[in-house]
């Protein structure tokens, strides 16, 4: 039965990207010149770039180089906002003089785009990693440190009077209490960013790096490589979905008591 | 040692709410000896919840002092146990690591933490789920923990907020039941609010009444019924009435009496 239905669900996740690669390919595939190659042209390229042997040029093989340098800097920058992110939501969450100095800073730094860092981080870091780091920090930054702010505000005060009863001090309250209820909520930021510090890689490798999947569709796209452009965006993608994975079944195994299911 | 078990001196709580000040508890003074299961009976906003909340330390009286064994009363501590309606068990730890939470909070050590933790979930039937999720349980169930939690962890005094109010009727009888056996076995003493007048007589050794408007306690029975109480007797229903009519007033102008009638 579970083998079954786990190939049921698998056919039906895989049915709307085969329709779009067929669409695509029946778009595409008729006319001589089209600037958008058809799929079939795009998974050579891929493999090329992963394996080699195809085409055999300065791309072939590449693609491991570029992913490493891509998943360094997201983790990186995601680490960063990690460190920042949730010490201080939990300050923020926990001390209201804290939250009243602090948030209307960060709520006029919120709403300027990654993009907009750009020549600032440039000149600030230097071109190279380091504006990378800061700009997947950046964009990584917010939903950490407001779902943290979130979490800690919403722990149930019911739980902090039952641990002063047990005998809690108040300076152990912090790890024992309202750390553990705030978990989910900093998972759900912790998830929300790593998705964004994907999001922002390719602005982040705009940065003048000559290695990472963003510099390589940058560089592409200015030889109008567009398969390769594609090849980028498809690794990005999928590199995207398994990083999540994996940390979705960290937060599975660290929040079972929260879940659903039994 | 003359000192009595718990002495609420002179105790009054006011609140302000929106630039308004509200007596939540008018003035109060209360001595409750070692032994004792006294219930709190009143309607709701007659400062019962107050009245067990400053004992537990989570409030701060606005007048008068609290010792509890000749001690003034300043913040919680876990020979003041609370037992919340809603349970408060701590939803990331499993039964058996929230009966073990006090005792580890306080620095005792491993074995004994691990003995005292089995004691108590035996002692409330729940050592097959000891390694459960707390939303895994029953309501009853949980309630079950949150007494062995409290009572693992050397309370002295249990305080009770309407500890069984959440729960279906059957599985209330059961856990009042369970409660009075537990008291017995430990020589506890209790202050349990309620505002069911036959859970009151059911379990107390002592009934105070309170008041609306501004809270206060308005009478002080002792009863003397033998365990178990049998709630259809003659005497049970006696007390019963007595305290409807001291909570209620006029016995004819009201549902609550009618409806004793209806049943004896």
């Amino acid at each position: 039965m579970r083998p079954a239905r786990f190939l049921q669900r698998l056919l039906l996740a895989l049915a709307l990207p085969a329709a779009c690669l067929v669409l695509w390919q029946v778009a595409v595939g008729g006319s001589q010149y089209s600037l958008i190659p058809p799929p079939t042209e795009v998974a050579l390229q891929w493999w090329d770039m992963v394996f080699g042997g195809v085409y055999d040029d300065a791309y072939s093989g590449t693609m491991w180089e570029h992913s490493w340098a891509s998943l360094y800097r997201v983790f990186g920058g995601f680490a960063l906002a990690v460190v920042v992110g949730v010490p201080l939501g939990m300050v923020m969450g926990r001390i209201e003089i804290a939250q009243r100095a602090i948030d209307p800073t960060l709520q006029i730094l919120r709403p300027i785009p990654v993009t907009a860092w750009l020549p600032l981080s440039l000149i600030l870091f230097g071109i190279g990693p380091r504006s990378a780091f800061f700009l997947v920090f950046l964009g990584a930054l917010w939903p950490i440190l407001l779902n943290t702010v979130f979490g800690v505000r919403n722990t149930d005060p019911r739980l902090t009077e039952a641990a002063a009863m047990l005998g809690v001090r108040k300076t152990a309250m912090f790890r024992r209490v309202v750390l553990p209820a705030a978990l989910p909520a900093i998972f759900t930021g912790l998830r929300l960013s790593l998705g964004i510090a994907w999001v922002v890689i390719v602005i982040g490798e705009m940065t003048g790096v000559r290695t990472g999947l963003g510099a390589v569709i940058m560089e592409a796209r200015q030889l109008s490589r567009t398969a390769v452009v594609l090849s980028g965006m498809i690794t990005i993608g999928a590199l995207g979905f398994l990083t999540d994975y994996g940390l979705q079944m960290i937060g599975c195994h660290l929040l079972r008591w929260n879940s659903d299911d039994d | 040692m003359t000192e009595p078990f718990l002495y609420l001196k002179n105790v009054t709580k006011r609140f302000s709410l929106h630039d308004r000040n509200v007596t939540a508890l008018s003035t109060t003074s209360l001595t409750i000896a070692e032994g004792e299961f006294v219930c709190l009976l009143g309607p709701s906003g007659c400062g019962k919840s107050t009245l067990l909340r400053l004992v537990a330390g989570f409030e701060t009286p606005s007048e008068g002092e609290i010792f509890f064994q000749g001690r003034k009363v300043g913040e919680p501590g876990p020979e003041r146990g609370m037992v919340f309606q809603d349970y408060a068990l701590f939803p990331w730890l499993t039964v058996r690591q929230n009966v073990e939470f006090g005792p580890r909070a306080r620095g005792l050590k491993r074995s004994d933490v691990e003995a005292t933790a089995q004691r108590f979930l035996e002692m409330v039937g729940l050592e097959a789920f000891s390694d459960a999720w707390p939303r895994q349980l029953s309501g009853g169930m949980r309630q079950r923990v949150a007494i062995a939690r409290v009572l693992a962890n050397d309370a002295r005094l249990v305080l009770m907020d309407e500890p069984f109010g959440a729960l279906d009727a059957m599985t209330r009888e059961h856990l009042q039941k369970e409660l009075l056996t537990i008291c017995r076995q430990t020589g506890l003493t209790a202050l349990f609010v309620t505002h069911s007048i036959e859970e009151a007589v059911m379990l107390g050794s002592r009934v105070l009444v309170m008041s609306t408007g501004p809270g206060r306690v308005v009478s002080d029975k002792r009863i003397d019924l033998s365990h178990p109480r049998d709630p259809t007797s003659a005497r049970f229903n006696a007390i019963r009435r007595a305290l409807s009519e001291t909570l209620y007033g006029a016995p004819d102008a009201d549902h609550e009496t009618d409806l004793f009638k209806k049943e004896a």
